[in-house]
Formats: structure tokens, sequence, C-alpha cells
């Protein structure tokens, strides 16, 4: 059997090609390829098996199919037709398969190898762009640059705190928010400006009556150093950055939040977008937090006092990422353990729901 | 009974027909 299958000449004998359908387009050659690999019946070959099986509809003939998923969907669709698969029918399709070139004389043999390339790529591409799931490298490139914006955000902002405290250092006490502050600085640029004129503008940035005349009255007595327009024009660039930053992370969060309901509604909807961000960032993936049992989500993120305490023999931290939910925050000093317990196998559930459901939803 | 082959390749769909009549997949049981 294996030197008639080695040998062209001896397998020519063995089997006859009776017929061959050609894809048309690469379109149709992926669609094609895409309901092999799902083990699904197309209907192209759907098509060429009832035009070239005479007796396809009837039980005189069996099918020998390479996919072991196949025969489920050729059974549904020919229910009289007998297939079958096993070790002889698999050494024949190897010989199909080594001699194909020879049977289809009408392509050129670089033209063969061109097509499995081609469609080799196109399958590969969507595979990669078809998966849903994949898109949870977003919310851990997010969830990453939020917390890098947080930091970035909060060294600006001091930096502009103290920058313009030379020039006019009672408006840091007075305005304490950093975005806030970065706005008054860029609308004042000199607190020579400040006067009853500017009222209205700072009215609209700060919204307080009260703010705004303690911030009319400090500039009158204000103890700063002058600043030269060139100070001035410097500062309100390095503003415009800090304002544009804040508003970006603001966008950014909202993305998130977006994000999170399309890939993990549910377990955004239990703990919050961030906390599940966090969650899925420290796991990877969407995917290997599902497959993690609920005793490791409860400590994600503290792996560190884990793996001390396993060494020194003390107690095993009670929650890791989980600490940042409103549930272990609302809950008594005695019962925080027993929440996050509770917490992180609800939470094992909702991504296990998230990641292997068929259709995704909030349930 | 006839036994045919489905092959689905890159460029398309093939079907053989195997021609030996010997029944496929019988194992030879030795005397």
């Amino acid at each position: 059997m294996q030197e008639s299958i080695t040998s062209r000449k001896r397998f020519k004998r063995l089997v006859k090609m009776v017929a061959f359908y050609p894809f048309k387009s690469a379109e149709q050659a992926l669609s094609n390829l895409q309901s092999v690999s799902e083990g699904k019946l197309h209907s192209d070959c759907a098509e060429f098996l009832e035009m070239n099986l005479p007796s396809v509809k009837k039980s005189s003939c069996r099918l020998a199919v390479e996919d072991e998923q196949l025969p489920t969907s050729i059974k549904e669709t020919f229910p009289k037709l007998a297939c079958m698969k096993n070790e002889v029918t698999d050494e024949l399709f190897r010989g199909i398969r080594t001699h194909l070139p020879y049977f289809l004389s009408q392509f050129d043999q670089k033209d063969l190898s061109r097509a499995q390339l081609g469609l080799a790529h196109a399958y590969s591409r969507s595979k990669v762009q078809g998966d849903v799931k994949k898109q949870d490298r977003h919310i851990l490139h997010s969830i990453a640059l939020l917390d890098q914006l947080d930091k970035d955000i909060n060294t600006f902002s001091m930096r502009v705190k103290e920058w313009f405290s030379w020039h006019f250092p009672e408006l840091a006490r007075i305005v304490t928010d950093n975005t806030l502050y970065a706005r008054c600085v860029k609308l004042i640029e000199n607190k020579r400006n400040i006067t009853e004129e500017l009222r209205p503008q700072l009215m609209e940035v700060l919204t307080s009556e009260e703010v705004v005349t303690d911030i009319i009255e400090a500039a009158k007595i204000s103890m700063g150093q002058d600043m030269t327009e060139m100070d001035s024009v410097q500062i309100s660039l390095f503003t415009d950055k800090v304002i544009s930053l804040s508003e970006f992370r603001i966008n950014l969060a909202e993305y998130l939040r977006s994000r999170m309901n399309t890939v993990a509604p549910n377990l955004s909807a239990l703990i919050g977008d961030i906390v599940g961000a966090r969650l899925i960032a420290q796991a990877g993936s969407l995917l290997s937090l599902a497959k993690y049992p609920a005793s490791t989500v409860q400590i994600l993120g503290a792996e560190k006092a884990l793996f001390r305490a396993l060494k020194t023999h003390s107690n095993t931290p009670k929650y890791g990422i989980l600490y940042h939910s409103t549930f272990i925050g609302r809950a008594g000093m005695e019962n925080k353990g027993k929440i996050s317990r509770y917490l992180a196998n609800k939470c094992s559930l909702a991504s296990r729901i998230d990641a292997f459901y068929p259709t995704v939803s909030a349930t | 009974m006839a036994v045919f082959f489905l092959h689905e390749s890159a460029t398309g769909y093939a079907l053989f027909e195997r021609e030996e009549e010997e029944e496929i997949g019988t194992q030879v049981k030795s005397p």
C-alpha cells in the first residue's frame, strides 16, 4: 500500500480523478476553507457533490473525507450518503495530496503553490481580524495608558504649580484641583491681567463666585515676583499640554468603558470597568482570566504578598486588585475577606460567560 | 460499493474514485 502511494504510476492506477471544481476567486477559496475548518459543508461543496455523485441521494456509494467533523454536516445535507474515514483512507488522501499537481495538469505547479500561499495568508488574516475575543488587547493597552497618564498629568501639574507659584503663589491654595489650576493659569497668564473684566471668564472655568472673588482679591496683594511675557508664553504652552492630556484621559476612560461593555459586559457590570480591566490586564487576556480558578482571581495582583506569606508561613493575602471594588470598600473590616472570596467567585463566573458564551451580552 | 474521495485543496474541490474492487478499510486476516 505504502509503495503504491509513493509511486505516481502505481497511484494513478489506484485512484481515478472523477471531477474537479476550481475556485473562481480568492474570496471563494477563503470562505470554503473557513467552512471546512469549522466542520461545515459549504454550499459550493454540496453543489459539487450533488453534480458529480449521481447516487448522492441513494445509498449506493460511500464518500471518504479528510476532515473528522465534516461527516456530521454532510449527513445533515445528504442523509443517505455514507461517509467514512479510517487509516486506509487517510493513507490514500496522503497520496492524493502528494500527486494532486499531476492530476491537475491544466494548472501550473507554481500557480498551485502561489494559490496555497495566498490562501494561507488570507486565512490567517481572517482568523486574527475576525476574532472578537482578541479585542481585549485594546483593554490591556488602555488601562496601562490610563495609569501612565494619571502619573504624568500629576507630575506635569505639580510642575505647573511650582513654576507659576513663583509668580502668583496664592493661586495654588485657592484652586486645588490640578486640571482647574492649569485652566486658570492658561486664562490668567499674568497676575496683572486679573481684574474685574476677567471675572466672567474665570467664572466659566471655576463656576464658583466665591473662588473667583478670592482670586481677584489675592492678586491685589500677591507676594510673587514679576514675570516677563516670554516666561508666561512658555508656561501657557505647557498648560496647553496638561489640559489636552487631561481631556485625552477623560476620552480614554470613556473609550475603556465602551470597550469593556463590548468585550466583557458581565465582568464590568459586576465590578466596574476599571477594576475589570485591571483583572484582564493582570491575567494577560480575558481568556486567561476565564481559565483561572476563583481563588487565583481573588489574590490576582497580590502575588508578592502571597509568595512572601507562603515563604514565611504567615497569613496569605485576602485580596489583590479586587480590593479596589466598591463591594470590599463597603464591607466591614471583619467581612472583607469573605466578601472578597464571594466576589472572586462571581468574577470568575462573569469572565467565563464573557469569554465562552457565543453571543456576549450583559446577563 | 464504490468509494469516492473528497479532497479540499487551495485551488478547489477534487473528487476521486477508487478503482480497485477490494473493500477499503477491511483488514486481511492471517491464516
